[in-house]
């Protein structure tokens, strides 16, 4: 293999200094001269008709400079998932009714916070409540309140206007069903009559903030005289934003420049486009000024998305040895009062699990079915760890119940390195078998397994995968480059820095294909005026197709250097090297060119050439646009990641509280770019699966959410994280990725989640199937055990 | 439906502000002003409940520019003294206290987070009343007074009877807590403070039990016992019977078992209490047994 | 309404106007212009608003400003010398201490008060002194790595300095 000399090593962030001085700017940081502050008013009720909204006493309030409602701009819908079958079902200021506590009503613009506020209590709605459902079980049966009345899309979905030939349709949504997804291979039924043990157990998984510390915050700037918004997001990627901001101002989408700004944190919870950022837009177009509207961490736990509650029934067929012979999935997904990401969520749960066991015969049916709550969307796996949690752990009570090691159980049943997918993905690496045989050895698995029950001590393994990018519009990532005068390089690409450290990532990848250090490129990233299109920092695309457009736009370059100093210094190109912003001649050093003079000689012979380069990259490119969601048939990703976490607990059999003591981790990412990120990463992840494992959760009673506050919610803190989180690189070279890199931000946390409550399993001898494994719970199923 | 539904407020809201120099004119403010008037030391249990909308006094009553407020002092007679702004890491890490005092230290070091300590008070600790509040168990088990001063002059009173109830004091119009009083612990005493989640970002005091137990000169027999429950009832309380099963007796773990099982069944949880007062029993159980080893 | 009021910030004298209800952490990023300190949660909880305050890491969240009035305050702004990093901030970087870099100033200023008490601290200690800042992206490992390897590094400035002063 060729040895690197800027990737896979341990490069400090490129952003380092900037955070550690306190002069990185956030979204948050943000001022402009002449700024308004926006404020929203949101619905008190989980379900009720708007009678009336008035406004005339916020709007006559000294220092109020515009108040809105639905009235001003219609019914503006949006959403996350807009496709042929799934209208977007949102809409940035509730018209006729609000379904959940916290939906936005109205909006005011003022020249102080505290006057916004005022605005607010001034704004007088009169609602008549109508009857709520909570429990995605009963919105199912007949009778019960209709959240949605028919949706009637008014213009072309978000497919079509991203060329897919297909007409959006109209929406009713039968017994509150929102979305559908049907998806197997193999025969079940034969595959069950082939087992011979067979077990089915049901799961419950509640919802989770993200809780970026960022609290989710927009800037918005209308510029009349080039009719042009200026924003500045909290987000994971700017053409998603960009293009429904732009739908939903109506102004065409090169009318709106998303600026780079830092992002504190994003994990999934910033994907999705917001009404306040819409609201802040929308203030700015009505005032001629700037707006801000930045939310309190309340809003961010009530309006700002939530991880997805599910209820999991998994059935599974296997032959005495462990071999897995058939597996039934029955997942109710409760994405909240609107779809969210409901129909992606429901396919993933599936398709992410895939890649990992092979299974010859499954059947997956998914249902999502609106409720009068929070709306639910990504957080970091996207389905992955509600169905890691369930799986992982039935899997765990079949090798125990089978008296079969469970590590011994998972290996026998991974799929490997060459195997192709029921929907024809294929797994050109694969580092499952490897990555399960360091986790033991280093945890010291055999030694430690089942036999630290009288020491209330406990070990557990579990496995996720992960895609690498996906089919989403804008459908792929570029980059671009260009050689200044002093032999550096300045790279565009759309990547955004939210702490996965895009930004040194993507840098490194750059100076490694030129032959030059990471101070010799100036990054410029996540300006949609200045960059390239870009899908966006999530599915884990960011390295493997945003970095693989950079690594082509540093190949494009390379090679018009070579072909420049080829023909100047009378070389053959496979003779020129490319070294410390040098070429020159490996057969006559003294042959050489700095890339300064370089530049200026390409102007002067080749009529202004200074140098450009760019490269792109489409996440499958061998298919066109979007795979079957409800089907989960079709491509969908070129690689998939898999981690492995092996937890040690320690249970307190008197008051039921668990401590996480170890955890162990082996990670495919392919090829890490900057080990030390990924250590972060996975280290990261494991942190947050301790929270998800033990005890975080949205506690929502008749609709409300009862612990929106960080003094309710808690997450983990320094006393919570084990005394060693061991990571190890399992390095497979995936083939397709830039130098062989995957992705590494997402599946970790799932394995986690499942190793710990496996480990949970074998301390204690219970087996707990609702999240989180609260010091409660624990004790409660003690005290049910000993009856 | 209260504002606070509507608006998710976090920024404070508005009030009146003063800084009095003596006491005696922060007990005219409060006076005048009654109900509609708070005290502010440390504030960061003031401010909160303030930003969450659950309380608006009209006014805040700053006692922090009041001079000689803030001390820390053994009076030479027993009795320690801590002045109404001295901050819980103040008091943790004072000399005399650590020295003299070990369980008000322990009570100190285990409320808030340790930024909280440097702003928070242990008075207005006791003052918000909250039933889950950390400082008050030991303090309780200690026999520790709070001296109060009003418009119409000085009182002390037992911790134990300034719990009223949940988040209600014992102060009257116009009243303000100036200091915690306690007394040394008698010789062959031991005390401990458990709460369950223990210390951790991720804990909220589910229960909590201090204990303060004073053996004989040969340490065979219970002279004196005191266990506190916090979170288990609208405030702190004595379990009693608890103590009772255990004064003038020799421990073994029968005995112990047995003060454990009245004190849970002492305890008055209003939510999940099969669960929280299996708690009661198990952090009993480990409080005599740390207080008496 | 407003209070005039005085406030020394990382060495420079500043005086505002301000009501009453104002935080510290408000009037340091809306008045003094210094947005290092960040409000995350609002309520105390994640120390992303740390500053110092004459000598002690508050939540200035929960401080009011008119109650800071007369006193000295450090933000994250006055923790390097001019371009030459605090060796709390050159740990960070160097050991990955850093993701999306929100929390760090509460991070570094906790860390730096808790180090001028607790020069050579064990990485329990540690833990518990960090206890009130919390980060979502690290998992934390990192920082603690940080937080001891400054430690070690400032105990050999000190080393130097008071040699050098002989």
């Amino acid at each position: 293999m060729k040895k690197h000399s800027v990737v896979g090593k341990s490069l400090t962030r490129v952003d380092g200094i900037a955070k550690a001085t306190g002069r990185a700017k956030f979204t948050y940081d943000m001022e402009l001269p002449n700024m308004l502050w926006g404020r929203i008013l949101r619905s008190p009720y989980p379900h009720a008709k708007i009678i009336n909204i008035d406004t005339s006493e916020a709007k006559k309030l000294p220092g109020v400079k515009a108040v809105i409602t639905a009235k001003d701009i219609g019914p503006v819908r949006y959403g996350f998932v807009d496709t042929p079958r799934y209208p977007a079902d949102q809409l940035v200021l509730a018209t006729d009714k609000v379904r959940y506590i916290g939906e936005e009503v109205a909006a005011v613009a003022a020249t102080s916070k505290d006057i916004a506020d005022e605005a607010l209590s001034l704004i007088k709605v009169e609602y008549e409540e109508l009857p709520a459902v909570f429990d995605p079980e009963e919105a199912m049966q007949d009778g019960a309140p209709e959240i949605h009345d028919e949706i009637v899309p008014d213009r072309p979905c978000a497919w079509e206007d991203w060329g897919v030939a297909r007409k959006a349709r109209s929406y009713k949504a039968e017994n509150n069903i929102c979305a559908i997804s049907q998806q197997g291979h193999g025969d079940i039924e034969k595959g069950f009559k082939e087992s011979e043990y067979i077990r089915e157990d049901k799961f419950y998984i509640p919802s989770t903030s993200h809780m970026a510390m960022e609290p989710h915050v927009a800037l918005a700037n209308w510029d009349p005289s080039f009719q042009k918004f200026d924003v500045w997001l909290t987000h994971m990627g700017y053409e998603v934003k960009r293009y429904w901001l732009a739908r939903a101002l109506d102004v065409p989408i090169s009318r709106v420049r998303v600026r780079k700004a830092y992002v504190g944190g994003a994990f999934g919870g910033k994907i999705d486009p917001f009404s306040y950022e819409f609201l802040a837009a929308f203030l700015s177009r009505m005032t001629l000024r700037p707006v801000k509207i930045s939310l309190t961490r309340e809003e961010v736990f009530i309006a700002c998305r939530l991880s997805h509650r599910f209820i999991i029934n998994v059935k599974t067929g296997v032959k005495k040895d462990g071999t897995i012979m058939a597996q039934e999935i029955k997942a109710i997904d409760d994405p909240g009062a609107y779809r969210g990401s409901s129909p992606v969520v429901l396919f993933l749960t599936h398709g992410f699990r895939r890649p990992i066991y092979n299974i010859p015969n499954a059947k997956h049916e998914g249902i999502g079915v609106y409720t009068n709550k929070s709306i639910c969307m990504p957080r970091r796996g996207h389905g992955s760890p509600q169905m890691s949690f369930s799986v992982e752990s039935q899997l765990d009570q079949i090798a125990e119940d089978l008296g079969l090691d469970p590590a011994e159980l998972r290996l026998k049943n991974f799929r490997k390195k060459g195997d192709v997918l029921p929907n024809g993905d294929t797994l050109h690496s694969c580092g499952l078998a490897e990555g399960i045989q360091k986790a033991m050895e280093v945890s010291g698995w055999k030694e430690k397994r089942g036999k630290g029950r009288d020491k209330n001590r406990g070990i557990g393994i579990g496995v996720a995968a992960m895609f690498n990018g996906a089919q989403y519009y804008p459908f792929g990532a570029a980059a671009t480059m260009k050689l200044n005068p002093d032999g550096t390089f300045t790279l565009f690409c759309g990547a955004i820095e939210f702490g996965q450290g895009s930004d040194t990532a993507m840098s490194q990848i750059a100076a490694e294909e030129l032959g030059v250090g990471l101070d010799d490129i100036i990054l410029v990233s996540a300006d949609s005026e200045l960059c390239p299109i870009d899908h966006g920092n999530w599915l884990s695309g960011g390295i493997f197709v945003t970095g693989e457009a950079v690594r082509k736009a540093a190949v494009n370059v390379r090679e018009q250097i070579l072909d420049f100093a080829s023909g100047w210094l009378e070389v053959k190109e496979d003779d020129l090297v490319l070294k410390d912003r040098k070429v020159y001649a490996k057969s006559d050093p003294e042959k050489a060119m700095t890339f300064a003079e370089l530049m200026i000689n390409s102007i002067q012979a080749r009529n202004g050439d200074p140098i450009l380069g760019k490269g792109f990259c489409k996440p499958v490119p061998e298919v066109e646009f979007y795979p079957s969601l409800s089907k989960g048939t079709g491509r969908w990703t070129n690689a998939y990641t898999f981690s492995i976490i092996i937890a040690e607990v320690e249970v307190d059999k008197e008051t039921g509280k668990v401590k996480v003591l170890k955890l162990t981790s082996a990670e495919d990412c392919g090829y890490p770019i900057n080990p030390l990120a990924v250590e972060g990463q996975v280290e990261s992840q494991a942190v947050q699966g301790l929270g998800d494992a033990l005890f975080e959760q949205i506690i929502i009673e008749n609709g409300r959410i009862v612990n929106p506050t960080l003094t309710d919610y808690k997450i983990p803190g320094t006393l919570d994280i084990p005394e060693e989180i061991n990571v190890n690189h399992i390095i497979t070279n995936d083939p397709k990725g830039p130098f062989g890199a995957k992705e590494v931000g997402e599946s970790s946390r799932s394995a986690a989640i499942a190793a710990i409550a496996n480990a949970v399993y074998d301390a204690t001898g219970l087996r707990i199937k609702e999240l989180p494994l609260t010091p409660e719970r624990v004790l409660q199923a003690f005290m049910d055990k000993k009856e | 439906m209260n504002s606070s539904d509507l608006r998710y407020l976090m920024n404070l809201p508005k009030f009146e502000y003063f800084e009095p120099k003596t006491i005696e004119e922060a007990c005219s403010l409060l006076h005048k002003y009654k109900g509609d008037a708070m005290v502010l030391a440390g504030g960061t249990d003031l401010l909160v409940s303030m930003k969450k909308r659950e309380i608006s006094p009209k006014y805040l009553v700053n006692i922090k520019t009041i001079p000689d407020l803030n001390y820390i002092r053994y009076n030479g007679e027993g009795l320690l003294q801590i002045g109404a702004l001295a901050t819980l890491n103040e008091i943790k890490d004072a000399k005399i206290v650590k020295e003299k005092f070990p369980l008000v230290a322990e009570a100190a070091e285990k409320s808030g987070l340790p930024t909280t300590r440097n702003v928070a008070t242990m008075a207005g600790n006791l003052c918000n009343a909250l039933p889950a509040a950390d400082s008050a168990p030991l303090l309780i088990c200690l026999g520790a007074k709070v001296k109060i001063q009003g418009v119409e002059g000085s009182r002390t009173m037992l911790v134990e009877d300034f719990f009223v109830d949940s988040k209600v004091n014992a102060l009257q119009n116009g009243e303000m807590v100036t200091e915690i009083q306690v007394p040394v612990l008698p010789d062959n005493s031991a005390g401990v403070y458990l709460k369950n989640p223990e210390r951790s970002v991720t804990d909220v005091a589910v229960v909590s039990v201090g204990t303060v137990i004073t053996m004989d000169a040969k340490r065979a027999k219970v002279v004196d016992a005191k266990i506190v429950l916090g979170a288990t009832a609208p405030t702190p309380m004595r379990a009693h019977k608890a103590e009772n099963t255990i004064k003038g007796k020799t421990l073994d773990q029968e005995l112990i078992e047995k003060a454990a099982l009245a004190a849970s069944k002492e305890a008055k949880p209003r939510t999940r209490p099969d669960y929280k007062r299996e708690l009661v029993r198990v952090l009993t159980i480990r409080a005599i047994k740390q207080a008496t080893i | 309404m407003k209070k005039r009021i005085e406030l020394t910030i990382n060495g420079e004298h500043y005086e505002f106007n301000v009501e009453p209800w104002r935080t510290l952490v408000e009037v340091i990023r809306e008045e003094a212009g210094l947005t290092g300190a960040k409000e995350s949660c609002g309520t105390g909880e994640c120390g992303n608003c740390l500053v110092i305050l004459d000598g002690k890491p508050v939540n200035s969240c929960l401080v009011l400003a008119v109650d800071a009035n007369g006193k000295d305050i450090l933000t994250i702004e006055g923790v390097a010398e001019g371009e030459k990093l605090h060796p709390l901030q050159k740990a960070f970087v160097d050991h990955g201490a850093i993701q999306c870099g929100f929390c760090t100033p509460g991070m570094i200023l906790a860390a730096k008060s808790f180090l001028e008490k607790n020069p050579k601290p064990t990485r329990m200690e540690t833990k518990e002194a960090m206890e009130g800042v919390l980060c979502r992206c690290t998992g934390y490992v990192r920082i603690l790595d940080a937080v001891l390897a400054a430690s070690q590094e400032m105990m050999q400035e000190n080393k130097t300095a008071t040699k050098g002063g002989k």
